[in-house]
């Protein structure tokens, strides 16, 4: 399973893009389940779904996950707290163990 | 200590003016600004809160702190020089500290403002900020720096505009009612301005004329291989002068309809630029204050046609038929106003 999170605001927008790709079978077994875990939460309906704030600010980075499995892929589009809980605690999970690829 | 005195500027905005008319330099310009702020409020009730501005005359007060490229949500990080205290040995401290307090003069001592919020809020910025973190930003109360990546970019701090443009973000919020909110074209006036005052920011620095200025923003902070800066308010989207992905617009000819912010933020950046050229002189002399005048009169969702609407506005009511002229044909060539 492919996981890729892309992370774009700031001074810098698409410049500065930040992009995260997670492998997790390459990952250690723990944070690999944990990770699966909490993808496993989020709510199906999120998926292809858009969480965007209402009246955004200079600090409401734009984030896009992208899960790809089996040939399939799902996204999801969002700010920074909005959308599912779910999909913050993974977001946040896979900022703390990824690797900047980008 | 900073001298705080509790005097709300309520007072009619005819009598103001009739102060301004009999006053010159700075307080001409103080007074003139109270004026339009008066006006403003009478017409928007949202605006309600900025009648507590009050008259306060504050001191730099500048933290720097270090996150040791740590990336917590709500940045975090060791007090590393506060104001007052000498150099330290850490290159990328000095600059922030260096380069906020450069912003602050500006707006004080050019635009009469105390701080971000006109009423000395402290100026609090964070450095080092996550690993290779190749961004910059504004968190709402402070402001926070990457390192770069050292390919991509090789830092922020050390860029006076980037310092600018992220304390302007904060002026931004605190100027207009409700904030710009940062989508679509109120999102790209929000962007704008910030580059706007970046640039006059490094320009009042240099002491360097509006004919004089390169009009780029963020030259210096990219690597070698990547580009000489990220955006040209002078000529938008021209990669030759910036970065291969520049994607900015200088007219609506080329509006990217829901594009980014950092894209379409070229058009009210152009004009700017227009403007500063046809009024001539230095950036901040007269084009710089009319963009500043303008903030408290756009709305959170402010299109290009009510800032243009509203720096013609002020330019005609602080200085004049040839000002207002000259900042209506700078919209007009980027083709906001027709």
């Amino acid at each position: 399973m492919n996981i890729q999170l892309e992370v774009t605001g700031g001074f810098t927008g698409k410049a500065g893009k930040q992009s995260i790709c997670l492998e997790l079978e390459k990952i250690p077994d723990g944070v690999a389940t944990e990770i699966r875990s909490l993808l496993g939460s989020i709510p199906p309906s999120a998926w292809g779904g858009s969480f965007l704030s209402n009246h955004p600010r200079p600090w409401d980075f734009k984030q896009e996950l992208t899960v790809r499995e089996e040939g399939k892929e799902r996204t999801v589009t969002f700010h920074k707290g909005q959308g599912p809980a779910e999909l913050t605690k993974l977001t946040e999970k896979i900022l703390e163990c990824g690797a900047p690829t980008a | 200590m900073p001298r705080i005195s509790p005097v709300c500027h309520i007072i009619p905005s005819k009598v103001l003016r009739h102060l301004a008319d009999r006053s010159e330099g700075a307080q001409r310009s103080r007074l003139l600004d109270s004026a339009l702020l008066s006006e403003h409020l009478r017409g928007h009730r949202a605006a309600r809160s900025l009648m507590m501005i009050a008259n306060v005359t504050g001191e730099k007060n500048r933290s720097i702190y270090d996150c040791n490229r740590r990336s917590p949500a709500s940045p975090t990080g060791k007090l590393v020089r506060a104001e007052g205290a000498g150099d330290v040995s850490d290159v990328t401290v000095n600059q922030a500290y260096d380069s906020t307090g450069s912003t602050y003069e500006f707006y004080s001592s050019v635009l009469a403002r105390n701080s971000i919020d006109n009423r000395g809020m402290r100026l609090d910025s964070f450095v080092h900020y996550g690993r290779n973190f190749n961004n910059a930003f504004w968190d709402g109360s402070e402001m926070v720096f990457g390192d770069g990546d050292g390919q991509m970019f090789l830092g922020f701090a050390m860029a006076l505009d980037v310092v600018a443009h992220e304390l302007t973000h904060g002026v931004t919020q605190y100027s207009t009612p409700g904030g710009l909110d940062y989508q679509d074209q109120s999102g790209a006036l929000n962007e704008s301005i910030s580059d706007v005052f970046g640039s006059v920011v490094k320009q009042w620095k240099l002491n360097q004329a509006a004919k004089d200025a390169d009009w780029l923003i963020g030259a210096g902070i990219l690597g070698d291989k990547v580009g000489h800066a990220l955006r040209s308010m002078k000529d938008p989207g021209n990669r030759d002068v910036t970065w291969e992905g520049d994607d900015q617009p200088s007219t609506m000819d080329k509006y990217v309809e829901g594009g980014d912010v950092h894209t379409n933020s070229g058009i009210p950046s152009h004009a700017f630029y227009l403007a500063a050229m046809a009024l001539g002189g230095n950036s901040w002399d007269k084009a710089a204050k009319i963009w500043y005048q303008a903030l408290p009169l756009l709305k959170s969702n402010a299109t290009f046609a009510d800032a243009a609407n509203a720096t013609v506005d002020v330019a005609s009511r602080t200085f004049g038929s040839a000002e207002s002229d000259a900042v209506k044909g700078a919209w007009a060539q980027v083709k906001v106003l027709k």
